[in-house]
């Protein structure tokens, strides 16, 4: 008696599908931002059923996600791994890659490998990357690249959604996971690209903001 | 065990077939006793996925065969004087499979192929292309997985800018010469020579040009250590706020020193840039209007000229050019996130640093492995 799942991965701005290099926003400072490409890892999915059972897979590669807005193909996941048919009332996922798979030589190949967080900066992976351009209000002509990129260690945030499914017997629920995009700019704190800046892979306090603005920038429906 | 098929593909799977370019369309060849087949090695912290077609793996045969045609200046398929070309015309060994700065066919940003016709751009060194599953040339001109090295080079053999070859006479011309038919033998089973095996050959041997012994691939393994002022380099090249160069071009989690990306560097402004062959030519989105494929640093020391069209003859224009001379376009790579002050902004120390880091990936294993020398005057390999 088990199901499968597949998920699909999406963006929002604003509860908008977020459109990639040409649209222009406006963040919560007022910061206009245009967006190039995301790419960010999921790692160890666990799917809490009626009884409180808690149920994850036992594959390395279905612990691990990584999904990127120019790769169409890791924008579906479909999990080769049944789970049992139940009423499901919670999803846990981890944002960025828990720290047992977070070290250097994790990855072999392209595109996981490219996330490399180099060793001089503490190694192992980004959690995720954002890289667009940014002004600092929306009537400025001029926009400069930004890469709001998040990794090391602590830096990854355990989250959990309520979402009710049924899995039934030899189906596959479908799933989807939203980002947010633009919570990643607001709560709990503003971000204000003028103070940051387009790069912050060295700057803690920039590290630790968007650790902490993670936790409402994902929903499962 | 990467090589050890029981039976290989005879034909080209219908579903495949309008994935494959009309200019070179390669079915299996039949399985040999005699032919010795190579178990791939994947040297430390390298991908350990490749672009090695089921219908084209290496063999030891395959590869010779594919070592001559590639220093064959026949290769075009002509006779006259002035048409004699090779592979390593544009692809010498000692410039790390690239031009080299005095090669006497590089000519206003390009190279003068065979019917006199300069190509767009300068080449690019041919090192670690079984390891490139994305896109093949300065504007990714072909990409895996619907583009393939064999397509490529068939593309290149039959360019009017290039070999301007013909299939017939390429053919006729390598079929002719008495070397050649038991080498083909040897490769593929049965002397015939076609365009496709000539391609398959070619294929071989450049997927067999693996550099992975330079001084940073062994400080990785602990066999060498760098200085300290190859490490300040090092950590310049891996950080944002140093020299930022590793999104683009690699480090320790990323060995081929590319992201295979196709990206605008700040080369030209939007108003100097007039090359009609960018990606955008292909694409057709205005994003990608100065945008090139991001190019190996890997030998970075032997393949000057730099850059798509050669502009900059040494490490130090290059270096310079990303510290201070970055010119700001609005579609300008996201990851050149200090264009706003023009560059990095490294002091001459740190440039020195940077260049002796950069150093410390040449492989002269590499540039001098008799393996892939050039056979008609380094030695006789013949079986």
């Amino acid at each position: 008696m088990d199901g499968k799942l597949s998920i699909t991965f999406s963006f929002t701005f604003n509860n908008n599908a977020l459109i990639f290099d040409d649209e222009l926003y406006t963040i919560e400072s007022k910061n206009a931002i245009r967006i190039d490409n995301i790419q960010y890892f999921i790692s160890d999915p666990v799917f809490v059923d009626r009884s409180g059972s808690r149920h994850s897979f036992t594959k390395e590669s279905n612990k691990i996600h990584y999904v990127d807005s120019d790769r169409p193909a890791t924008l579906h996941w479909n999990i080769d791994e049944t789970l049992p048919a139940a009423i499901y009332d919670f999803v846990e996922f981890v944002y960025g890659l828990a720290p047992e798979y977070n070290h250097t030589g994790m990855f072999s190949n392209v595109p996981e490998s490219l996330m490399f967080w180099p060793e001089s900066m503490g190694g192992g992976y980004h959690h995720l990357k954002i890289n667009g351009w940014y002004a600092e209000t929306a009537a400025d002509t001029i926009l400069y690249p930004f890469g709001f990129h998040a990794g090391m260690d602590n830096n990854y945030l355990p989250l959990r959604d309520t979402l009710r499914f049924f899995l039934a017997d030899g189906l596959t629920q479908n799933l989807r996971l939203n980002m947010e995009v633009a919570n990643w700019f607001k709560n709990p704190h503003v971000w204000n690209f003028a103070e940051f800046g387009g790069s912050v892979m060295q700057n803690a306090e920039a590290q630790r903001i968007i650790k902490e603005n993670a936790y409402d920038v994902f929903s499962i429906r | 065990m990467f090589f050890r098929f029981a039976k290989r593909l005879k034909i080209v799977p219908a579903l495949l077939m309008p994935l494959l370019s009309v200019s070179c369309v390669i079915t299996a060849e039949e399985e040999h006793p005699s032919i010795h087949y190579i178990d791939w090695q994947y040297p430390p912290y390298f991908p350990t996925t490749t672009n090695i077609p089921a219908n084209n793996p290496l063999s030891k045969e395959g590869v010779l065969l594919g070592r001559y045609l590639f220093y064959d200046t026949r290769i075009g398929g002509k006779y006259g004087a002035d048409s004699l070309l090779s592979c390593a015309s544009c692809h010498r060994q000692e410039y790390g499979f690239d031009a080299g700065a005095s090669n006497a066919r590089l000519q206003n940003g390009g190279m003068l192929g065979a019917s006199g016709i300069t190509t767009a751009h300068v080449p690019l060194p041919l090192v670690n292309l079984a390891y490139n599953i994305r896109g093949l040339g300065w504007i990714s001109a072909l990409e895996y997985p619907q583009g393939s090295l064999e397509t490529f080079i068939a593309n290149t053999l039959l360019d009017t800018a290039e070999f301007a070859g013909n299939r017939l006479e390429i053919v006729e011309r390598i079929a002719g010469i008495d070397l050649y038919p038991p080498l083909f033998k040897a490769a593929f089973g049965t002397p015939t020579v076609s365009f496709d095996r000539i391609c398959m050959a070619l294929g071989q041997f450049v997927r067999s040009l693996t550099s992975s012994q330079s001084k940073f691939d062994r400080f990785l393994v602990g066999q060498a250590q760098l200085s300290d002022q190859e490490m300040k380099g090092y950590v310049l090249f891996t950080t944002e706020e140093g020299a930022d160069c590793f999104h683009c071009h690699g480090g320790n989690g990323n060995l081929l020193f590319t992201t295979y990306d196709n990206l605008i560097n700040g080369l030209d402004s939007p108003e100097n840039f007039n090359d009609p062959h960018d990606r955008y030519s292909i694409s057709g989105k205005a994003s990608d209007r100065g945008a090139y494929r991001v190019p190996t640093l890997r030998n970075i020391a032997y393949t000057a000229p730099y850059m798509h069209d050669g502009r900059f003859t040494t490490l130090e224009q290059v270096i310079d050019h990303y510290s201070e001379n970055v010119q700001y376009s609005p579609d300008i790579s996201p990851l050149m996130h200090h264009v706003m002050q023009g560059g990095v902004q490294l002091t001459q120390s740190e440039k020195d640093c940077l260049k002796a880091f950069l150093l410390t990936l040449s492989d002269e294993e590499f540039v001098n492995n008799p393996e892939f020398s050039n056979p008609f005057v380094q030695d006789t390999l013949l079986p």
